[in-house]
């Protein structure tokens, strides 16, 4: 098989916004690439609703670029169809149905009014699309944002925060839905978040700003085999210890939990099943990124 | 530029407030005639002009119509969504502009019409009469139509300078119906403000002589409205939106 190179979507460089005296975003360059999603993470006030900001058109970058394909936002000829965003916790009018929002959107991009019918039941808002918006929960109101970026089935995703007012279910939902866009259809995806957790589970890369400035930008699946850790639970305990015991590998057991170091779920899952050990619970615990996140970001929210 | 057109009228038609706006722009209409015919008198070529010229109720509510369509889009936060789905400033405040004085045309359209269907009931059910021509219909349907468009715009265009309803309605009336008056009252200046050529068009057969005249009045109203929407996309376009 060839190699191919694949050009970065989201291309960002030497970013620079300042408000008065105040530098939001400070000489920041990143960028996100095809089929993977990219969390862009950092403590409030860090500078990530600035970026993407600019990312979008909607702030003047005081120094740097931000492109998208390759072009920047405001020369992009069918916005739509290349980059939808999820902001604000949904920027739509009160008094509009969701439908009547997403058909606004759709006359611009020249979109059949039977696409936005087919948003709508795939963010699973088919019950209520023409119910005010002004009547959505938040949750509802974050659906619908979604929907409005999917409108168009661009190849870039841009979400400021998308989890704000999901429930547990739909984070679950979310998560799924943007690994499927990201691996199986090979969409890029940048994804803020100011909670590490919410988002450890769904992006494959991370770039963690702080103060306006790039603090790391590192690939998650490398920091997981480097130093992660496996949490399993068996009744077979001794079992699974000797089984995944090799070099650079440590297993210790408490009880019917067995803690793995230097192994990916994937390897524990597979040297259980050769052994025919039954398992209740297999989970990867994030404690590197969480430890390095916070080593970034200590002290430096705004 | 059809596109975002048809965009803007969704998002025109599928609010509330648009059709609050255009029923009470009726009212005023109507208002408007009744209170002429009351104010009627014998000379029936006064009481055609009361009842034929435009509202004044409906002028403000033009104002209100355009600021409410551009800064409502800045209170509801939608505009991050106008913008990212239409990168191009202008073409999206154009698109809008074109929609805001579309509904204005009609509405003008409709007040001469209006005006008549309320003097007929009235002087079928009372007693009275008028000597409205064709003629004279058309010249005051134009001259309202003209103004009302006029007046929307000016409304869109302090909207897109606010950003805020609220400050673009207080705006907006207290340059057209406090600085412009004062202005007015400033001999070299008074024939040339917003108000008074919104006098003449509204009302073309009684012209006083601190009015433009009618073509005068269309030619300073078309540069009110060129000059404020050059001012607003001009600072829109250089403007972060948070």
């Amino acid at each position: 098989m060839g190699y191919s190179y694949r050009p970065p979507m989201i291309e960002v460089q030497e970013l620079t916004k300042t408000y008065r005296h105040f530098t939001a975003v400070k000489r920041l360059s990143f960028r996100a690439d095809p089929g993977q999603i990219t969390g862009f993470l950092g403590p409030n006030g860090a500078g990530k609703t600035t970026t993407i900001n600019m990312i979008l058109g909607l702030a003047r970058p005081d120094g740097g670029e931000a492109k998208i394909a390759g072009t920047m936002f405001h020369e992009l000829d069918d916005p739509v169809a290349t980059v939808g965003a999820v902001l604000a916790g949904g920027a739509f009018h009160d008094g509009r149905s969701a439908r009547e929002s997403l058909l606004a959107t759709a006359a611009v991009a020249g979109l059949p009014d039977s696409r936005v019918d087919e948003v709508i039941e795939l963010v699973g808002l088919g019950d209520a699309p023409n119910r005010r918006v002004g009547a959505y929960s938040l949750g509802m109101r974050q659906r619908l944002s979604l929907a409005q970026a999917l409108l168009g089935d661009p190849q870039v995703l841009i979400l400021d925060e998308p989890t704000n007012g999901l429930d547990p279910g739909g984070i679950k939902w979310l998560r799924e839905t943007l690994q499927r866009l990201a691996h199986d259809q090979g969409k890029t995806i940048l994804l803020s978040s100011h909670i590490l957790t919410e988002v450890q589970e769904t992006v494959d890369t991370v770039v963690v700003i702080a103060e306006g400035q790039l603090a790391s930008e590192f690939s998650l699946r490398d920091l997981d085999s480097d130093a992660g850790q496996v949490i399993a639970r068996t009744p077979q305990a001794e079992g699974l210890v000797a089984a995944v015991q090799r070099d650079g590998v440590t297993a210790t057991r408490d009880g019917e939990t067995v803690r793995v170091s230097g192994m990916t779920s994937l390897d524990v899952g597979e040297a259980a099943l050769k052994a025919g050990i039954v398992l209740a619970e297999l989970r990867a615990e994030h404690l590197e990124l969480e430890q390095r996140y916070m080593e970034l970001t200590q002290g430096k929210g705004r | 530029m059809d596109r975002q057109i048809k965009s803007e009228w969704i998002k025109a038609s599928s609010v509330r407030s648009t059709w609050v706006i255009v029923g009470l722009s009726i009212v005023g209409i109507v208002a408007q005639a009744i209170t002429a015919l009351i104010q009627g008198g014998s000379d029936s070529a006064a009481l055609t002009r009361g009842v034929l010229s435009g509202s004044s109720y409906t002028l403000v509510l033009m104002v209100i119509l355009g600021a409410v369509a551009s800064s409502g889009e800045y209170t509801r936060k939608s505009i991050i969504t106008t913008y990212t789905v239409s990168p191009s400033r202008a073409r999206a405040i154009v698109a809008k502009t074109v929609v805001v004085i579309a509904i204005a045309l009609v509405i003008g359209a409709l007040s001469v019409p209006i005006s008549r269907l309320v003097a007929a009931i009235w002087f079928a059910v009372g007693s009275g009469s008028w000597d409205a021509g064709l003629g004279t219909a058309l010249h005051y349907a134009y001259g309202t139509m003209i103004t009302y468009a006029g007046f929307a715009v000016i409304g869109v265009m302090v909207g897109v300078l606010c950003r805020s309803t609220a400050i673009a309605v207080g705006v907006a009336f207290g340059v057209l119906f406090i600085i412009d008056p004062i202005l007015a009252a400033v001999t070299t200046y008074s024939e040339y403000t917003a108000t008074a050529s919104a006098a003449t068009m509204l009302d073309p057969d009684t012209h006083q002589t601190a009015q433009p005249a009618f073509g005068a009045a269309i030619a300073l109203m078309v540069f009110y409205m060129i000059v404020l929407s050059a001012i607003a996309v001009g600072v829109e376009q250089r403007r972060d939106v948070d």
